[in-house]
């Protein structure tokens, strides 16, 4: 917590930083301007250059390299929106990975010192920020030209997490091919780039437990595809909903005491009530289903298990071509009674079940039929936000 | 590495360090030893559960919902399970199969086709209530010892309110309060019979028991959080059927269904429960105390084998409950274990590893703590400090892990008490109360038990005892590492 003071003391740059995300390609091309040019653009009262950073996440920053002058009175103005603990050190040209491994050395002393580690490599650094602090370091920029890395010393976090500072009245090298940058950071979009917010990448079908809207506190968000997603209800035991356009964003659900709803990116385009679908034996029996967890299969989809009675189901949702809408697919077993489904009343899709009767809104299936069908929900509307 | 070589590469390290000052003596200068565990890059290592599998990896569930697994040899991490829902609690039952206490249910996590990386999630239990309050928290699961289970549920707080939406039935009677219980059976230890696979209330009475432990002899520990109707935390030795003195979850109680359990009278309210075992001093000892842990190591860990550790949030120390039964219940004292030795805080869950050293896995959650996994290592060096406290007809015992200097281990002057209470009412926590010095009336040392006895002036149940030492030193000169102890007298000797 040692960022706290330091957050109080700057309290001030905290509204100024709200633009930071609107200006942060603006800083970047400035900087870069001022090197090119050799022009001082930046109006400061007093006569340090301001430089704003932010750790972001995904064990970032925001901007991975500035040009200053030699000599050059320097004022960063580091924040850190991240979930995680970070800080920024600057070291002697070239001692970027060593200063990291002598903090990641420190062990437990290191919290205390805010790995730091006690070395001549290290030339300015902020102390370790908590998420939302902000601290302010100036320093007057060497006389000598060269590349001055920054890095984040908790540990781990540094072998990724590093930008650099040119000290240098020249133009930068192209970034692309920058080595002073982290790789996956060599692309000026790399700011719009949503990082896993997991130690691995996020690769498609996955799923979220967690609270969802309109849907029981026993809730599992799961994305068939990257714009594809769904709804399930593990106290119902039924899809309450899917959309288009994305997944979730638990940012806020992660954030501090875990009290708000994962938020949905795209569009709803099915939802039906809490109301579950099936009975058996006959079409007004009010048992409640028992969820009994899920298998993931080899794709990644999720078969979620669950009983009525004496029932076993198990239920598999999967996209349509274009995603178009989706399928569940349906087995049960230990049915020795007809099964009945009720059609979802939701005019902006078409419902299609491929065995059993139907009957004022009701389908009828045997315990025969009952082993597999499936039903297809197809969206009426073609769809508005696809991603590319 | 194992544990052998980190202890003589920290050895060497301390004589190096150490040799300025001091003659290098044949021992390091710290009994115990931090080491920081690097987690992977990505991880927002807020620990709710840790473990050891059979094979000798950790396993750890984490806030965003994975499950990873850490193998200490070569330090890797690796991903075993995916997309929970704020599991805080794991248990191991092969290197393929672990259980995890998430949110909504107790779910087991199988490897079944042997990839590494779990894809059965068999929902376990899932039979109590969610009114989608965020405080509702899931705690477990710890076994009985006979075969089945013990889990424990948070009560929801009001700094939100419940969802349209819920899972359970729902008793507007259990709303109202700080900490409610509107949905079963929050606030209650529940007891799961793995054959029938019926989770049933087990007690009633507790307010954020996160953390519970089943010692060698079967019983159940549970700790609970200061806030209302606790004046400090609390370590419950947990009895079926008992209340421990959070009304919310009253509700649930037979007989009690249509009763708002904020009108019954706080007198009747504090005839129906029962005392904790050890009281932990809020903001002295403890603010939020978490998991207890019996320590199995057979002196791997140093000398308080068969005790009781108990994670703290807000300190960068764990806690050493010394139990003992007096008048047929257990009661006891509390004491830090080790301070200021690079520990963080957040200590919120801890796990033997097969070495003997302790880890700890921290979290913060929106409150005070920290993120990380670290353990503590015994060094071999026996630490100067008070190995038991016991109740005598008219005082204390101190039974120290050394032999001590016997000038100071008899002078009364270096042992200060005092005692006070805490209020049991809805306001949120207590002062201490009625605090008063008591007065020593007589002492000796016995060097050979290492004992220090103690006669008081007076020794009155239902008071916290408040011990400070000072100038304390073992015969060998070193220093006492623990000075402050706190004795909750429940009962007297008879």
């Amino acid at each position: 917590m040692s960022g706290k003071h330091a957050n109080k003391l700057t309290a001030s740059f905290r509204f100024k930083s709200r633009f930071k995300s609107v200006l942060s390609f603006a800083i970047i091309a400035l900087v870069f301007l001022v090197a090119a040019s050799n022009i001082k653009l930046d109006t400061q009262k007093d006569d340090y250059r301001e430089i704003r950073i932010k750790a972001i996440a995904g064990l970032k920053y925001d901007i991975v390299r500035f040009a200053v002058k030699p000599g050059e009175k320097i004022r960063i103005i580091f924040e850190n929106t991240d979930d995680m603990a970070h800080n920024m050190v600057f070291t002697r040209p070239g001692k970027r990975e060593s200063v990291v491994r002598e903090a990641q050395m420190m062990g437990g002393s290191g919290a205390a010192k805010n790995y730091i580690p006690e070395s001549d490599d290290v030339l300015w650094n902020t102390k370790i920020l908590e998420i939302e602090d902000v601290e302010t370091i100036e320093f007057t920029a060497p006389e000598k030209e060269d590349v001055y890395p920054y890095a984040c010393t908790y540990p781990g976090h540094g072998f990724v997490m590093y930008g650099a500072m040119y000290v240098t009245t020249d133009a930068l090298p192209p970034l692309e091919t920058d080595e002073n940058v982290p790789q996956n950071q060599r692309t000026s979009e790399f700011q719009q780039k949503a990082a896993s917010p997991h130690p691995y990448l996020m690769t498609y079908p996955m799923l979220y437990r967690t609270f969802m809207p309109e849907c029981s506190p026993a809730a599992i968000a799961v994305a068939m595809t990257e714009t594809h997603s769904y709804c399930w209800d593990a106290t119902n035991c039924m899809l309450r909903y899917s959309w288009r356009g994305g997944f979730v964003d638990n940012t806020a659900h992660w954030k501090g005491n875990g009290n708000a709803f994962s938020k949905i990116k795209g569009d709803i385009y099915f939802k039906r009530s809490n109301q579950f679908p099936f009975s058996v034996g006959a079409p007004d029996s009010v048992l409640m289903p028992d969820f009994n967890g899920y298998q993931i299969d080899k794709q990644g989809f999720p078969q979620f298990n669950y009983t009525l009675g004496k029932v076993m189901f198990r239920e598999k949702v999967l996209p349509l071509t274009e995603d178009a809408g989706i399928k569940i697919q349906y087995e049960t077993s230990h049915a020795n009674e007809p099964l009945f489904f009720r059609l979802p009343q939701d005019n902006s899709v078409t419902v299609k079940i491929d065995k059993g009767v139907e009957e004022n809104g009701v389908i009828t299936l045997s315990p025969d039929e009952a082993k597999a069908f499936s039903i297809t929900i197809t969206s009426n509307h073609h769809q508005q936000h696809h991603q590319h | 590495m194992n544990f052998k070589s980190i202890a003589s590469i920290i050895f060497l390290c301390t004589i190096l360090v150490s040799c300025g000052e001091k003659k290098a003596s044949d021992l390091p200068a710290e009994s115990y030893i931090v080491e920081t565990i690097a987690t992977p890059p990505g991880l927002r290592a807020e620990t709710g559960g840790i473990a050891f599998l059979p094979d000798g990896r950790l396993i750890a569930c984490f806030h965003l919902g994975e499950v990873m697994t850490y193998d200490p040899k070569s330090k890797r991490w690796t991903v075993f399970a995916k997309g929970l829902h704020d599991p805080l609690g794991i248990y191991p039952i092969s290197n393929n199969e672990v259980w995890v206490m998430q949110r909504p249910e107790l779910t087991k996590l199988v490897d079944t086709d042997n990839d590494g990386e779990a894809d059965l999630y068999e929902t376990i239990t899932d039979d109590f209530g969610m009114s989608g309050n965020y405080h509702e928290f899931a705690f477990g699961p710890e076994p009985d010892g006979k075969g089945d289970f013990y889990i424990t549920l948070n009560t929801a707080s009001n700094g939100a309110g419940v969802r349209d939406e819920k899972r359970g039935e729902y008793n507007p009677n259990g709303r109202p309060g700080r900490m409610y219980s509107a949905v079963p059976y929050r606030g209650w230890i529940m007891h799961l019979d793995i054959e029938t696979g019926k989770l049933e209330p087990f007690a009633s009475g507790v307010r954020s028991p996160n953390g519970l432990e089943v010692d060698d002899d079967g019983n159940l520990f549970v700790t609970d959080n200061q806030g209302d109707w606790l004046g400090t935390s609390k370590l419950f030795h947990v009895k079926k059927g008992k209340f421990y003195g959070h009304p919310a979850g009253l509700v649930w109680e037979k007989g009690f269904e249509d009763v708002d359990p904020l009108q019954l009278p706080p007198a009747v309210l504090n005839k129906m429960r029962q005392p904790a075992a050890v009281l932990f001093p809020h903001g002295i000892m403890a603010n939020s105390p978490t998991q207890p842990l019996v320590d199995r190591t057979e002196g791997k860990f140093g000398p308080f084998t068969g005790q009781l550790l108990v994670g703290e949030m807000d300190h960068e120390y764990v806690m050493r409950v010394m139990l003992e039964e007096v008048d047929g219940e257990l009661q006891g004292a509390c004491v830090a274990l080790v301070n200021s030795i690079g520990l963080r805080k957040g200590n919120n869950r801890l796990a033997f590893a097969p070495d003997g050293s302790l880890w700890i896995g921290q979290n913060d959650h929106g409150w005070l703590g920290d993120e990380g996994i670290q353990r503590i290592i015994y060094t071999g060096k026996v630490p100067t400090d008070v190995l038991d406290m016991s109740l005598t007809d008219k005082g204390f015992q101190l039974t120290f892990t050394k032999e001590m200097a016997q000038q100071a281990a008899e002078n009364p002057e270096n042992f200060k008490f005092k005692r006070y209470y805490y209020k049991y009412h809805r306001r949120y926590g207590s002062p201490q109360t009625d605090v008063q010095d008591v007065k020593i009336q007589g002492i000796n040392y016995d060097p050979e038990s290492k004992t220090t006895t103690v006669e008081l002036d007076t020794l009155k149940p239902g008071y916290v005892y408040d011990l400070e030492i000072n100038n304390m030193a073992a015969a060998d000169g070193d220093s006492l590492v623990n000075n402050h102890l706190y004795y909750t007298l429940n009962r007297l000797r008879n």
